[in-house]
């Protein structure tokens, strides 16, 4: 039962798709399947709205959601009431989301749903807390690698990343571009005494100066630092980035006389939206980037096949993948035959 | 007026607002649109409420169980749309007929709590037959599904349904799925009839659930009331009194913001009769704080809370207007003087129509020619002695011929010639009581206090010589 015994380490775990359509929900649905025989209490949520019955952009087929009885799932209103299970309300919270307040139940049978969850960081990681109220061991999250989202998978303590050819249909271009970003997931957590500080902080540019105190720039965004040169490194070379991180700042670090010494500090690996250019450009000057949040990468999952109908070799993408990244690279489907 | 209206114009409500303790957000929401209320006997139930709950309070046994009730009253949800929903007929869906649930449990649980006679005063509705139409099993969990004891066909329909959805689970079978969505069709039917029929039975209980929630949240608010009473030392009003009068009047968050500093704070004693009382007194000697206290106690009083003072008689008036002076008439693109005497005349016209009424007007007429200003004081205080109101109006214009009361603030301590007085301690020169006054001269403290204030020398002393000489030439 290949990284089952890796996910039962942790009390929560996300799954993420790099793209759409890379096979995240199957890879969720093929974890829950295989957790429901271990006898663990799970409970279930989504960061943004997922499990839709057809994938609102290409309209391909996407497989619902399939949770078992005894588990807890979370969920907004809206999508709570369009269950397709038997199932018992426990809480209802006050967190509103555009899609209603959450809903946690309990499933009374097996069944299908769809799943909703925390509009933020704060509120998941309240929600995951929260739910050693029902006795679960483990927490689940259906993530997404998204702009869109305001809340972060990166608070969960392990993860599950999914990725295919739905990011490219040519296998070094598909494996650069996921290298990237496990690269990003795999960035070194900063110290723990300055990790509690920014932890808390969710907007603005920061010094942290030798000691490990944090001092507010008052710059509002990274747009401005242009005309902030002077002040920025004036208590040294560490920088705390609150918000997103795109090519401009990446871009603007590598170009500073300093840029060897430059440690820039973001919250965790879904802020930073900068090209692989950008960012490589920078850590080539010897740039360092550190992050508040870390997640523990588990296993990279493939989906072979894409929206547009393209099926890549499933056994030629594993080997590419797994040379590359030097860690488990699975097919669920292909693991799902094997039982 | 609302409260939530009066705390952006009431200085210092909001942070008496603010620090309550008021569990739950439905009853933040009910209290914020309480109403100001001017009927005696109503406000005296309110009152008296508060009163219970104070003794409650300070009675250790009491305290423990109004401490367990508060851990309930922090669980309860605002459930008023899924009532009204009740009441127009609609069908609930069953996150509202879970939360009608487990409101009803929690509403339970405090009545319970609080006894058959709670001596805050407040009954709550029994909800017991809520419980029985939800809850048919009596299981008293907060959780809710429609189960086979609302319909015995339910049961047997799942079960099939579940073993279907078992073997679904091991690829795709379209005739299997077939049948799965035909027996999801049942079960979803017999939940909608399910979810119907409760719904019809739960509408001649909907008044039982508004009443239950009104009456929580009626409890949760005099508790958080009775414990700032006791937290900020507030007394309970008589509000039988034709004259208001405090003794140890104070400004709770202006008390609070001095005691932080290591400063001192002053109560005051004042009566405040029918008609216009005039006050005097130096520059910072707590003119504008005492109207704006007196607004802020005549409000709290109104609201239903106890009032910041150690003895109060208020008499209740229909409105609490105000002209006070920090209020911001910048953007309304009127000079301030204009501002004022518009808003001076929209007091006039409610005064005109001899409502009873508390007025407070800061340095009338302040910011225009003192022969004109005088003028001005001197017919308003006039026109609102003979009103139905309670006017109290500040000046530094002396000499008034109005036949009103005059108060003058005591002032600066006479002993202090030889401590140094700086603009950090000079609170502590200044005597903040009201004394009866003729009003004939004002205090002429302005340089005085301009030189404490580290203002420039030689413009102090050239002011001073021109009153002397001025002084020299009237004689």
């Amino acid at each position: 039962m290949p990284f089952i015994e890796d996910v039962l380490t942790c009390k929560s775990l996300s799954i993420v798709g790099l793209e759409k359509n890379t096979g995240k929900t199957e890879c969720l649905n093929y974890v829950l399947g295989r957790i429901k025989e271990t006898g663990k209490h799970v409970a279930l949520t989504s960061i943004g709205i997922d499990g839709e019955r057809r994938d609102l952009v290409t309209n391909t087929h996407k497989p619902e959601i399939r949770i078992y009885n005894g588990m807890i799932f979370v969920s907004a209103e809206k999508h709570y009431l369009q269950r397709r299970v038997t199932s018992e309300i426990l809480e209802v919270s006050e967190v509103h989301t555009a899609m209603g307040r959450l809903v946690t139940a309990r499933a009374l049978g097996t069944g299908k749903v769809l799943l909703s969850g925390p509009p933020d960081t704060h509120n998941l990681k309240v929600l995951i807390a929260g739910m050693r109220h029902f006795n679960t061991d483990l927490t689940i999250v259906d993530g997404a690698v998204s702009r869109l989202s305001l809340a972060s998978p990166a608070v969960t303590e392990g993860m599950v990343l999914a990725t295919g050819a739905a990011v490219s249909a040519n296998i070094p271009e598909l494996v650069r571009k996921t290298r990237f970003v496990v690269d990003l997931i795999n960035l070194p957590e900063v110290e723990t005494a300055v990790r509690q500080k920014l932890e808390e902080i969710d907007a603005g540019i920061y010094a942290i100066d030798k000691d490990g105190g944090v001092h507010d720039l008052n710059i509002r965004s990274v747009f401005m630092l242009e005309n902030e040169k002077e002040r920025i490194f004036s208590k040294g070379s560490r920088l705390f980035v609150a918000g997103a991180t795109s090519d401009n700042l990446f871009s603007f670090l590598r170009m500073q006389k300093n840029a060897a010494d430059i440690e820039l500090i973001v919250k965790d690996f879904t802020r930073i939206f900068a090209t692989p250019e950008a960012y490589f450009s920078f850590i080539r000057k010897g740039g360092k980037v550190k992050v508040v949040s870390k997640t523990r990468l588990l296993a990279v999952c493939i989906n072979p096949l894409s929206p547009q109908g393209y099926r890549l070799s499933s056994d030629d993408l594993g080997a590419a993948m797994q040379q590359e990244l030097q860690m488990p690279v699975y097919d669920v489907k292909k693991l799902k035959q094997c039982n | 007026m609302q409260l939530k209206t009066a705390l952006s114009e009431i200085s210092g409500l909001r942070y008496m607002v603010d620090r309550l303790g008021i569990q739950s957000s439905l009853a933040r929401h009910i209290l914020l649109s309480t109403p100001f209320i001017t009927g005696r006997s109503e406000l005296q139930v309110l009152l008296d409420q508060v009163a219970e709950g104070v003794s409650a309070l300070q009675n250790e046994e009491k305290k423990a169980v109004l401490q367990k009730a508060a851990i309930r009253l922090s669980q309860v949800k605002d459930i008023r749309g899924t009532v009204k929903n009740i009441q127009q007929g609609l069908t609930l869906n069953d996150i509202e007929l879970f939360e009608v649930k487990s409101f009803a449990l929690i509403s339970e649980d405090i009545r319970e709590l609080l006894g058959p006679e709670p001596f805050t005063g407040i009954s709550i509705p029994c909800l017991n037959s809520v419980l029985d139409i939800l809850d048919p099993e009596k299981a008293r969990i907060p959780t809710f599904y429609i189960n086979g004891r609302f319909d015995p066909a339910l049961d047997l329909l799942r079960r099939e349904l579940n073993k279907i959805e078992i073997r679904l689970q091991n690829g795709d079978d379209a005739g299997l799925q077939r049948t799965a969505d035909g027996l999801r069709g049942e079960v979803d039917a017999i939940e909608d009839r399910v979810r119907q029929r409760l719904s019809e039975q739960l509408m001649p209980l909907a008044d039982d659930i508004s009443g239950a929630i009104a009456a929580i949240a009626a409890t949760d608010i005099l508790m958080a009331k009775a414990a700032q009473a006791i937290s900020e030392n507030l007394v309970m009003p008589d509000t039988s009194a034709e004259v208001t009068a405090y003794k140890g009047l104070f400004h709770p968050q202006l008390k609070a913001s001095l005691e932080q500093q290591n400063k001192r704070y002053q109560p005051v004693d004042i009566r405040i009769e029918n008609g216009t009382t005039l006050i005097t007194g130096a520059n910072m000697a707590g003119k504008t704080v005492l109207l704006k206290t007196l607004a802020l106690s005549q409000t709290m009083c109104q609201y239903g809370f106890f009032v910041p003072a150690s003895a109060a008689g208020i008499a209740l008036v229909d409105q609490v207007m105000f002209s006070i002076t920090d209020e911001q008439s910048e953007l309304s693109g009127l000079s301030s003087y204009a501002a004022e005497m518009l808003k001076v005349n929209r007091i006039i016209r409610q005064a005109r129509k001899k409502r009873p009424l508390l007025i407070l007007i800061d340095e009338l007429a302040r910011t225009t020619n003192p022969a004109e200003g005088r003028a001005i004081v001197a017919a308003v205080a006039g026109f609102l002695n003979n009103c139905n109101a309670k006017a109290v109006i500040t000046t530094h214009y002396g000499g008034l011929q109005v036949g009103c009361r005059k108060l003058r603030v005591k002032g600066f301590v006479e002993d202090v010639e030889d401590k140094p007085v700086t603009v950090h301690n000079i609170g502590d020169y200044i005597d903040y009581s009201l004394i009866e006054d003729d009003g004939s001269t004002v205090p002429q403290e302005a340089l005085r206090i301009a030189r404490i204030l580290g203002v420039d020398e030689e413009i102090i002393d050239e002011a001073a010589g021109r009153l002397k000489q001025a002084g020299e030439t009237n004689q």
